[in-house]
């Protein structure tokens, strides 16, 4: 019961922690993958979230649904100030063993042609967006927060998330398309990644 | 139609990263069990007090915090204390209510249905909006307490934000063009409220969800009059909508209420609130109707009232 779950991450019991980790760890990454553009740092990302829920741990309140929107919260500050949030887990960092070099080669060419879209798309919201106007894109679209959770996570009123993804959905769409003809031409087709508009080849 | 807002492929961490990530928290949370944040140094916070907005949703979740579980069963929501009504509380708060609003909102949909439609407007213009707002911060270890009314000035543009139809909230979409192509019997209406909601999870109530859709619609700028008939005939149709007789907005007004309890978040009461003579919709408010360390049953935690309304042509020109 997520009841049950926030009150034992409340208390610091390590086996929850444990738990939230596994059923989460992948949300914070791709969120910050949104966020940041950049896979290595969203790794980063994710170790200093954790560590962060961690300290903040009591703030959680016993009640409520899932962990999730808090999580994302702490992940967008800890993109907002990587520096602090590393600075403040500089020792656990040094114990963070290295990213492994060499990656399984066979699952990385899978993942290529989807990559360049998906790196297209979180490009273009990176280039042509104000930083809370991408949180509030990253958590209300891609991570699929309602409102009410995205106000939660980021500390604002519900009506500021309304007019900040108002305001991002219109100049993403103005962005993507000025940016239509250079990007689409020569791109592959047939990827399952969304594109960032609707091909329209031919046209 | 414009589509630039994909759902994005999601990718797992790389092979044998995300045990390792674990591994290492496991291990610094095991190593460092006492370094958590104290409540007395709190420099940096996750959640800022939120200064109460005028839709339900934050306010609610800032205010869930403190709150208890919570029967719907009427009785077992003490009453609030004796007082003086005023802009900032609400006396006898759980025991001020006079049973049903549908034969008042079905009297409110008739004068508005009334009204002269806005002639001859333009998109470019603006809706020029004075009002009187009063909001109390909400959060851990703040006092709350509703501040002094502040006059508002607003323009805000008749065409409203261009959201795509079928796009996650363009259900809420104010502009006037948006909203003239909604349903205009109430019937209808409460359908379309209904289906077009923000979430679709389990555990919805579809009543509150189409009360605060409703009122979040009517709070627009510039309203089609049968559009606004149809809204307030399909909030006399959702059951559990009380009358509040005696409710004094924040100009000073004695105005009569329409509320519901708001059923995510025990606790709350999101209300509209009507001129008792041309029944006009005149202002909101959101009082607390459980008391908490820092919120005392019948306060106030958010309160507008509209004084002025007019389309003019440019940002910023006053009627």
């Amino acid at each position: 019961m997520e009841t049950t779950l926030r009150a034992r991450i409340r208390d610091g019991d390590e086996d929850a922690f444990g738990r939230l980790f596994d059923a989460y760890a992948r949300s914070v990454y791709n969120h910050a993958f949104r966020l940041t553009g950049d896979w290595s740092t969203a790794e980063d990302i994710v170790s200093l979230t954790f560590l962060e829920a961690w300290r903040l741990r009591r703030r959680v309140d016993a009640e409520g649904g899932s962990l999730r929107p808090w999580l994302l919260g702490i992940a967008t500050n800890t993109v907002r100030n990587t520096r602090r949030a590393a600075r403040r887990h500089a020792a656990a960092l040094t114990r963070l063993p290295p990213a492994e070099a060499v990656r399984d080669f066979a699952d990385e060419v899978a993942g290529r042609v989807d990559d360049a879209e998906l790196l297209a798309v979180v490009r273009l919201a990176l280039d042509s967006l104000r930083r809370n106007e991408r949180e509030v894109l990253a958590l209300c679209v891609w991570a699929e927060l309602d409102y009410a959770a995205a106000a939660q996570a980021l500390g604002i009123p519900v009506g500021t998330v309304r007019s900040r993804l108002s305001r991002a959905r219109k100049k993403l769409a103005a962005a993507a398309r000025n940016l239509e003809p250079r990007h689409r031409s020569g791109q592959v087709r047939d990827s399952r990644a969304p594109a960032v508009r609707p091909a329209q080849e031919g046209k | 139609m414009m589509n630039a807002l994909p759902s994005l492929p999601e990718r797992e961490l790389p092979p044998g990263r995300h045990r390792q990530l674990k591994e290492h928290l496991m291990q610094e949370i095991q190593q460092d069990p006492v370094r958590e944040e104290t409540p007395s140094r709190r420099r940096w916070r996750l959640r800022p007090a939120i200064a109460v907005p005028a839709a339900a949703g934050a306010l609610a979740i800032a205010v869930t915090a403190g709150l208890m579980s919570w029967s719907s069963d009427d009785s077992e929501r003490p009453v609030g204390r004796n007082g003086e009504a005023t802009y900032s509380f609400a006396p006898n708060v759980n025991a001020d209510t006079e049973g049903s609003a549908a034969e008042l909102l079905t009297q409110v949909a008739a004068a508005a249905a009334g009204t002269p439609a806005a002639e001859d407007i333009r998109e470019d213009q603006y809706v020029y909006i004075r009002s009187l707002v009063a909001t109390a911060p909400v959060g851990d270890d703040i006092e709350t307490e509703l501040s002094e009314p502040i006059e508002r000035e607003e323009w805000l543009t008749v065409g409203g934000a261009d959201i795509p139809a079928g796009e996650m909230g363009s259900e809420r979409n104010t502009g006037y063009d948006h909203l003239q192509t909604l349903p205009t019997d109430p019937g209808a209406m409460l359908e379309w409220l209904r289906s077009h909601q923000d979430v679709e999870s389990e555990g919805r109530n579809y009543d509150q969800d189409a009360f605060v859709l409703a009122g979040d619609l009517l709070r627009a700028p510039l309203m089609p009059p049968d559009v606004g008939a149809a809204l307030f005939g399909a909030l006399a149709r959702i059951p559990d909508v009380l009358v509040v007789p005696h409710a004094v907005d924040a100009a000073g007004r004695d105005a009569i209420a329409v509320v519901r309890y708001d059923s995510y978040n025990p606790g709350l009461r999101e209300e509209l609130m009507f001129d008792k003579d041309t029944l006009e919709l005149i202002g909101s408010r959101s009082v607390a109707t459980q008391a908490t360390d820092t919120i005392e049953a019948g306060q106030v935690l958010h309160t507008m009232a509209v004084l002025e309304r007019a389309v003019v042509d440019e940002d910023g020109e006053r009627p």
